[in-house]
């Protein structure tokens, strides 16, 4: 695992060529943030600790991304980032171990000008969908993540599906701080950060079409903080330009996803898996952009149940389903150069599974999240942004709105 | 009233001969020394956020070293500015053609997408600021240069893509050749700042003066050390 970073060195010095002209590009950009939250706030739910829902102000994330390249052909592509750990919410200059260093990309690609196919190996991004291709903040109109790509389900990394793990706070304190559940707040339909390790194929002609194939040894819906996860999953994205105003992906994923460290022996990996269809679309005119994504996942997955601290067989796995869809529009002002504004409507509902006591109900609440949002950008290395959110967890009167005022700054 | 009006139109020689200089046929010219290699280390224009493929286009005009203004501005007479006639910025293969237009203050700049996709247009230059929005094929796009100095253009679409609109204070100016030579012709006699715009290189300027039907021949070297 840690060998990765060696051999991506190694395979790009073995790529040199006897001419080679080394050439290195580099951006950073740091993003400070303003935010407060309303008092039922959940990292689990709307990645608010809840513990930080008054006004505070830190460092969201920093970046430095660099490209080396000794020929035409192969390249090595890195990004570093700084980001607030997973499940903390830290503050500026206090508690700043929380922040973890992340290589985001670590890969070496080769391409070529005579061919459309190209291939990368490494630390890449996920290419599904078409929000991970937003990596930066300056990327995204909302600053919040769609809840896809960020609510936590009913589905342990660790151990599969427990009914309602992330709203039961009484599961910490029934358990051991090594049980697999311990604080445990379930995993998003697709990892919040959306690194994998793998190796990808593409087919590109700009523009036109895109297609790429990832073989990724960690699955897109656990973020993992070694290069490796357990099993390989299967990602693919297929991207068409329709006309000069709209573009349509189609995406697909399957993959197993527990650790392996907590699987039963009656139990294998493959008995846990995900798989995933997304379809996203854009439409852009004039001052107007209109984009989203609708995924459906469905899990395979053994029932746990924590009063027996153990899972309920019986040779019976569920099969289940959940679904997606956020719609993101967003207007520039034309008589105010670098301002806009956009508004996202995101909804996330849940099939019927089992509800631990012998019946069937949603295996977890839907949630309907409003998101509106003002940016302006005051000059080509300094931006503004002010997002506020509100969502609504269904049978439940909680205040989980957010604010959040963003600078950010580009090199 | 007869002596009044000669003594006015008199007055009228006599200043109108201070404040615009004698035109003669005084040239400047020389041949820039290109640099030879790009720079090994550079900030990236925008990073390619979705992995594709970029293009860019081989046309001569995409070069940095045939976008290597030179303008001389006077510092010894007024000139009158006029705006220039078709200017144009093309968005061609995800490349703004020409990488650097030199026009004069007051000038409308026709911006063209001859992509089969969208592009936008915007600036964030101090005076400059406009965006275009997202514009399709075949629909030229107007935009007045208001202020002198460097308007730098940007495409929120693709983020690699940079252009220059370079806003002069003077008509005397020219882009080099493919082989780095250029000429002003037609300079009045007197003072001027003589300068070396180049796209990836700081300004460089120097103070000149030319007089009776001078060819003045000034060579620069930007070839890195």
């Amino acid at each position: 695992m840690k060998c990765l970073p060696s051999l991506i060195v190694c395979i790009f010095l073995f790529s040199l060529s006897g001419n080679a002209q080394f050439q290195m590009d580099w951006n950073a950009d740091i993003n400070l943030e303003l935010s407060a939250a309303g008092s039922d706030a959940h990292y689990g739910y709307n990645n608010f600790h809840r513990d930080y829902t008054k006004t505070s102000f830190d460092l969201t994330q920093a970046n430095l991304i660099a490209g080396f390249e000794f020929n035409p052909s192969w390249k090595i592509n890195t990004h570093l980032l700084i980001n607030r750990q997973v499940a903390q919410r830290a503050g500026l200059f206090r508690e700043f171990e929380l922040y973890e260093v992340v290589y985001a990309k670590l890969n070496i690609q080769w391409s070529s000008s005579n061919t459309p196919w190209s291939i990368v190996g490494g630390r890449l991004i996920n290419p599904f969908g078409r929000f991970y291709e937003n990596q930066l903040y300056s990327d995204r109109h909302i600053l919040d993540t769609p809840l896809a790509y960020s609510y936590s389900t009913n589905i342990s990394k660790n151990v599969g599906f427990v009914p309602l793990l992330v709203e039961d706070d009484s599961y910490s304190e029934l358990l051991r701080d090594d049980h697999p559940i311990f604080r445990d707040w379930g995993t998003p339909v697709l990892s919040r950060l959306g690194y994998l390790t793998g190796i990808q194929v593409q087919y590109d002609l700009p523009e036109k079409l895109n297609a790429s194939i990832l073989f990724a040894k960690n699955a897109p819906n656990v973020y993992v903080e070694s290069f490796f996860g357990e099993g390989w999953s299967l990602i693919s994205h297929f991207n068409y330009r329709i006309n000069y105003f709209s573009k349509l992906g189609l995406s697909f994923s399957y993959s197993p996803f527990v650790e392996e460290n907590y699987i039963s022996d009656r139990l294998t990996l493959s008995d846990f898996h995900q798989t995933i269809i997304g379809l996203d679309y854009s439409f852009e005119y004039g001052f107007w952009e209109l984009c989203g994504e609708i995924i459906a996942a469905w899990y395979s997955v053994p029932i746990f149940n924590i009063l027996l601290d153990d899972y309920s067989l019986d040779g019976i796995f569920f099969t289940l389903n959940t679904t997606s869809f956020y719609i993101d529009l967003k207007y520039e002002f034309p008589f105010l150069t670098g301002a806009y504004a956009a508004y996202r409507f995101d909804i996330l509902s849940f099939g019927e599974g089992p509800d631990g006591n012998g019946g069937r109900t949603e295996w977890d609440q839907e949630v309907i999240r409003n998101a509106l949002s003002f940016g302006y950008r005051i000059n080509s290395f300094w931006e503004l942004k002010l997002s506020l959110a509100d969502q609504n967890v269904k049978g439940r009167d909680w205040d989980q709105s957010t604010f959040r005022l963003m600078t950010s700054f580009f090199w | 009233m007869m002596i009044q009006t000669l003594l006015f139109f008199s007055l009228f020689l006599v200043f109108s001969t201070e404040t615009s200089a004698q035109v003669n046929e005084n040239e400047v010219f020389g041949k820039i020394t290109f640099p030879t290699s790009p720079k090994v280390i550079k900030r990236g224009t925008g990073y390619n956020k979705d992995g594709t493929k970029v293009m860019h286009s081989n046309d001569p005009m995409a070069n940095a070293n045939r976008n290597i203004i030179v303008s001389l501005h006077p510092l010894s007479f007024k000139v009158d500015i006029k705006p220039m006639q078709n200017a144009s910025i093309t968005q061609k293969q995800q490349t703004f053609l020409p990488n650097v237009l030199p026009v004069t203050k007051g000038t409308t700049v026709y911006f063209l997408n001859e992509d089969e996709f969208f592009h936008n247009i915007y600036s964030l230059s101090p005076g400059s600021r406009f965006n275009i929005g997202r514009r399709p094929p075949g629909d030229p796009y107007p935009i007045k240069i208001k202020k002198n100095g460097v308007i730098k253009l940007s495409c929120d679409i693709h983020p690699h893509m940079y252009g220059t609109i370079l806003s002069l204070d003077t008509p005397y100016f020219c882009r080099v050749d493919k082989n780095g030579k250029y000429s002003i012709k037609n300079l009045p006699d007197g003072s001027y700042e003589l300068t070396i715009f180049h796209p990836e290189q700081k300004e460089i300027s120097r103070k000149i003066q030319v007089s009776g039907d001078e060819r003045k021949e000034i060579n620069f070297d930007l070839k890195r050390p």
